[in-house]
């Protein structure tokens, strides 16, 4: 009987610190919980940001919760107001058509104002809690949060795109194109330092 | 046929239909001839006494109405609001879609205007021989002896009148009130000088003996908007946005501050 030389001689591949930094338990319920999360999150965030306007927006004239009343509709038409509603409210808001590049800015603001600090107060928290490890058992939930915060910043991006192409028609394709430009090549660069910076471990 | 003023009955709504030829040769148009203008939806006209969509698909509500009305009713000198019609048919733009609504429709008028659709004609304005064709009659009703008057006035205070009710009162913006009528120039038939106005309804029901006294305007207590569209005054909002702002702007600066001591300098 020949002898199985790979079981006596095969020694198991000694673990690299690499390898098991890399290795973290995730239950699936866990994955399932902050995949529930995430979407509860954008919910409220896309709620916040909308009431946000509503509340703090000088050009809003009137908010209006009941969509069939007609009356006030009319009103609003005959007026010259145009209106905005969300998916996730029943109220409409109301606004002068002539000052729409106005409400534009006010609302850009407004979210921005909301959007931009949330999304750097996720980052911290990714890097403390992910990055550092100083909380382990917050590492699932932090893609929640990370997903939301990036849901909200294209949300701004968008706006924006809606806000330049309305303003400026001409220049719009060449400012947004530029844009994007920016933010992809930084996030490729971002992207590619991780990797070596992985790989140098 | 020929029918003299006082053998006529007045109604408003026959009146609207026909084409009054009076002696001296000046006419009234008052075949319906009118516009209606839904924002974001391709406007719509009367031809055959039916409303129809524009054709090209793209002529909007930001149009100017007198232009608008030329289009076509080319002998348009003036556009009065009318009434709110419910209007079915409404297309989006390259006409497709089909929407229905209740909608502030304008009159196109031509030759000499009657300016309001409520005025009570007296017999100076009226022709005193009407030249109609056999089928066609002019109603006329014997005058009310009760009249509701209606006066909106805009001032830079909210207004009171004694006896009388205010129906509305609130700020109304400049480019608002140019949009409200335009003379056969096209050009606002109000030009306001201020950024906004105070406009206030005011009316009462009164008999013609009553009317022989002047009315005096006096500023009202305070200026709180009644019926108006705006629920607050916006400095409230501006003071909320810059709140937000300040917030915003502390909270931003002081988690990039942390970013970059817990990144930058303990790297």
């Amino acid at each position: 009987m020949t002898e199985d030389i790979l079981q006596s001689t095969a020694k198991p591949r000694p673990e690299t610190p690499g390898n098991t930094s890399k290795k973290k338990k995730v239950s699936i319920m866990g994955v399932l919980f902050t995949i529930i999360l995430a979407i509860v999150l954008i919910l409220l965030g896309e709620r916040i940001v909308f009431d946000l306007n509503r509340v703090s927006n000088p050009i809003v004239e009137k908010s209006v919760t009941s969509q069939s009343d007609y009356s006030i509709f009319r009103s609003a038409s005959s007026l010259g107001l145009s209106s905005e509603s969300s998916g996730l409210s029943d109220t409409s808001i109301y606004y002068p058509t002539t000052k729409k590049g106005e409400y534009l800015i006010y609302k850009l603001s407004i979210h921005s104002a909301f959007i931009i600090p949330i999304f750097l107060l996720t980052f911290l928290f990714h890097y403390l809690f992910v990055v550092k490890k100083k909380y382990p058992q917050l590492y699932v939930v932090m893609y929640a949060y990370l997903t939301f915060a990036f849901w909200m910043l294209l949300h701004l991006l968008g706006e924006l795109a809606i806000f330049i192409s309305n303003q400026f028609p001409n220049s719009a394709i060449y400012i947004i194109l530029g844009v994007l430009v920016v933010i992809f090549t930084g996030l490729a660069v971002f992207v590619q330092k991780r990797i070596h910076h992985g790989a140098e471990v | 046929m020929t029918t003299n003023w006082p053998e006529i009955d007045k109604d408003r709504e026959q009146i609207s239909q026909l084409n009054i030829q009076s002696k001296n040769g000046q006419s009234i148009t008052t075949a319906k001839q009118e516009i209606a203008l839904w924002q974001g939806k391709v406007n719509q006209h009367v031809e055959n006494g039916l409303w129809v969509t524009d054709p090209d698909g793209v002529s909007g509500a930001e149009i100017n109405k007198l232009a608008y009305c030329r289009k076509w009713y080319p002998d348009t000198t003036e556009v009065i609001m009318d009434d709110i019609e419910y209007i079915e048919g409404f297309r989006g733009r390259g006409n497709t879609g089909n929407n229905a609504a209740e909608i502030q429709t304008y009159k196109c008028y031509s030759g000499t205007a009657i300016n309001n659709t409520n005025t009570d004609l007296t017999n100076s304005q009226l022709p005193t021989n009407v030249n109609l064709s056999p089928e066609q009659k002019i109603i006329v009703s014997p005058k009310p002896s009760n009249v509701t008057v209606a006066l909106y006035v805009l001032a830079d205070h909210k207004k009171t009148l004694s006896n009388f009710t205010t129906d509305w009162a609130g700020w109304v913006e400049k480019e608002i009130i140019e949009e409200w009528a335009q003379n056969d120039q096209g050009s606002p038939w109000i030009e306001p000088s201020s950024d906004k106005y105070f406009l206030t309804k005011l009316s009462r029901t009164m008999s013609y003996s009553e009317m022989s006294e002047d009315l005096f305007l006096q500023n009202a207590e305070d200026n709180n908007p009644v019926n108006s569209w705006k629920e607050e005054e916006s400095s409230n909002k501006e003071i909320f946005f810059i709140i937000l702002m300040i917030i915003s702007g502390a909270l931003t600066l002081g988690i990039a501050i942390i970013l970059i001591w817990q990144y930058g300098f303990k790297k």
